[in-house]
């Protein structure tokens, strides 16, 4: 069907089909309150697989693709915003682009259980006179709740078409699409129900008699409501975070461990000989045979085994993150946040930041507090990330086997810096200052979808395979052939008197004092800046077997040298993403010296305290 | 009286918002200003959860207590 010859002049219209859309390229902007579920539409709509989480606030930055099965068409997800005035950081982005972009139709996404509020910024859009399509999300468990819209009725208020529809289980999207597709080519611009400079007062007022006449929404007692009143209980709130959070990492770090650690090492070191006795018999020199066997099966090969630990933890996380706990446990922390100065919105991004800092410190955004928000920032690398894992699983396979406390440990010691760190930082006179009043919107629980779960670990399972199959992999050739050769370029006797033996003396006794003084750990730690896999890469090729490990450390500095690979300034990615966030580069230096400075001096108590006591 | 003085199910009417401009300026997109029904969800300490109008907010001690609503029943 031709979109012309459907609006040619006299002929009915009909909804037209939005891959018809061939003339012109067009760009439809979605807005919406936060936590509405824009993204998830946006990743129906483009087959994308942005990041969606069920706390407000997830999406900080606007993101564009293609419409799916129309390249013509540009879909931008916009973060959530209540009205169009540009107070905080996210709501700018939103602001400026309806102002200045002038997008061909706005999709506007409505909680439909929280209709009467998301009216004000429909009455804001539709007052830019732009055309606009309203769909009414969560339709389904609205009507579960009683909930039934007159769409009718709000069509003619706002001359636009409204669509119910269920992003989460797909219902309704056709419908949606076909409305689009219809509505850019008539682009018929939504009215408002008053002038775009009415005071707010009058708005609202106009906007509650609207939600009134169209639908009947009952503020009920619901099963969140049941839920909430047993997590965020006096007594057990805590008991029940620490035992989700134990039961993640348990499962996810031992136990999934336990069940493919021995398998996929042995695989690792069967190809290992594989690969060495092939090369022999093919006569490839012996340098060769090293470097593929040494250094880069040995350096990425032993990183890429906690693939399965990863995905499950990734699974485990985005479950918590979709079911709507994550801000009820903002709320509970806040209780404990708040004796130290610290906000409890800051422990979501924290848990964000235990699949990695960078969402981690992106997710601090919806901090509205500056210096809040900035101490977030700063903090929100000392927790365990994914990429910290393989050096403490490492060590805590080797040096404390039996001891089930010791991975966990660390995430305790995560969380024990943030706070410890924070009331430093509190002292120091810039972070001076009341953290701002605690109010945060609780959305309802719902049940994970599996498609989210599912799409969420793969994503960043691919992260993490894509960062071993090119950064690690990189930097453990490197490491083989500064540790192969000596400075002169001569084939080293012994890696000691190799280029990075020399490198490695240099620093090590820097962190003689710490308890692991060798060159080995030294080199290690500086491979752990271009990403913190490389630590145990590194440790695992310098050292070439677990029996010369085991002989370098002890249990006490093992421990002292994962506290310092945890807490020390974040590797170059989560570095980036702090500049960002800090604005210069000056403060982020400072940061990091901060970071490093603190891990430094745990490590040092660590080791001086533990050596003295075992 | 103050919000923070409410038990779990009482449901009364804004009366004040005393907070500094930015929290206020959320509390109004949420929907919770003078003149609109509260209702109490879950309260922790002083520490509660609330319904306006469907939203459910979670909020501290202090703003609890910088809330004040009327003494008549919705």
């Amino acid at each position: 069907m031709n979109v012309e010859a459907v609006t040619a002049p006299g002929e009915e219209i009909q909804r037209a089909r939005i891959k018809n859309i061939k003339d012109k390229k067009f760009t439809i902007a979605l807005v919406g309150n936060p936590n509405c579920g824009k993204t998830t539409l946006f990743n129906l709509m483009t087959k994308s697989r942005e990041y969606v989480g069920n706390w407000p606030g997830v999406t900080v930055e606007k993101k564009v693709a293609k419409l799916v099965g129309n390249d013509n068409v540009a879909v931008v997800d916009l973060p959530g915003v209540y009205s169009l005035s540009p107070f905080t950081p996210d709501e700018r982005v939103t602001h400026d682009y309806i102002e200045n972009e002038n997008p061909d139709l706005v999709l506007n996404i409505i909680d439909t259980s929280l209709l009467e509020r998301s009216l004000v910024l429909t009455h804001a859009i539709a007052s830019h006179g732009v055309p606009m399509v309203c769909a009414l999300n969560m339709a389904d468990i609205a009507r579960r709740n009683g909930i039934e819209v007159d769409t009718r009725y709000l069509e003619s208020v706002f001359n636009c078409p409204f669509v119910q529809i269920s992003a989460a289980k797909e219902v309704g999207i056709d419908v949606l699409l076909d409305t689009i597709a219809h509505q850019l080519v008539e682009r018929r611009p939504a009215r408002s129900v008053l002038p775009e400079d009415a005071p707010m007062d009058d708005v609202r007022k106009a906007v509650a008699e609207i939600a009134g006449k169209s639908a009947v929404i009952d503020d009920v007692d619901n099963f969140s409501d049941r839920l909430d009143r047993i997590v965020t209980d006096k007594w057990l709130a805590i008991p029940i975070f620490f035992l989700v959070s134990w039961r993640i990492y348990f499962l996810s770090i031992q136990v999934v461990g336990e069940i493919t650690g021995g398998w996929a090492e042995s695989a690792v070191e069967a190809l290992g000989t594989l690969i060495t006795n092939g090369f022999a018999a093919m006569g490839v020199s012996e340098m060769l045979t090293s470097l593929v066997v040494d250094g880069i099966l040995g350096g990425a090969g032993s990183v890429i085994i906690f693939v399965p630990q990863l995905f499950v933890l990734f699974v485990l996380l985005s479950v918590l993150e979709d079911c709507g706990y994550m801000s009820r446990v903002a709320f509970v922390m806040d209780r404990i946040f708040r004796v130290f100065g610290l906000s409890g919105k800051s422990f979501i991004p924290m848990v964000v930041g235990t699949g990695c800092s960078v969402p981690g410190i992106m997710a601090s955004r919806t901090i509205e507090n500056k210096k809040d928000r900035l101490m977030t920032v700063v903090l929100v690398p000392f927790m365990p990330c994914s990429a910290k894992l393989p050096v403490i699983a490492l060590f805590a396979g080797l040096m404390f086997s039996g001891h089930s406390w010791v991975a966990p440990s660390f995430y305790i010691m995560g969380v024990a810096s943030v706070i410890l760190g924070g009331v430093i930082l509190k002292h120091t006179g810039f972070f001076k200052q009341e953290p701002a009043p605690f109010v945060l919107e609780l959305s309802q629980y719902h049940l994970p979808t599996v498609k989210n779960v599912w799409e969420s670990a793969r994503q960043r399972t691919k992260e993490f395979i894509k960062k071993v199959t090119t950064i690690i992999l990189a930097a453990s050739a490197v490491i083989w052939f500064l540790q192969y050769f000596t400075p002169s370029l001569q084939v080293a006797d012994s890696a000691e008197y190799s280029m990075l033996g020399y490198i490695g003396k240099f620093i090590a006794p820097v962190f003689a004092p710490l308890g692991f003084g060798n060159w080995q750990s030294a080199v290690s730690i500086l491979t752990g800046f271009a990403a913190r896999e490389n630590v145990a890469a590194s440790i695992n090729i310098l050292f070439g077997s677990e029996s010369a490990i085991k002989a370098a450390f002890t249990q006490v500095s093992a421990y002292a040298f994962c506290a310092f690979v945890l807490l020390s300034s974040p590797c170059m990615g989560a570095v980036a993403a702090m500049k960002k966030e800090i604005g210069n580069m000056k403060d982020t230096l400072l940061a990091m010296c901060f970071q490093t400075g603190f891990a430094y001096v745990i490590a040092l108590v660590i080791y001086q305290a533990g050596r003295l006591i075992f | 009286m103050a919000l923070s003085e409410l038990n779990i199910g009482d449901v009364k009417i804004v009366d004040k918002v005393g907070a500094d401009v930015k929290t206020q300026r959320f509390l109004q997109n949420v929907g919770l200003m003078p003149g609109v029904g509260v209702r109490v969800v879950a309260k922790v300490g002083k520490n509660m959860i609330i319904s306006v109008k469907n939203t459910r907010l979670a909020m501290d001690k202090t703003l609890a207590e910088a809330i004040t609503v009327t003494e008549e029943e919705e």
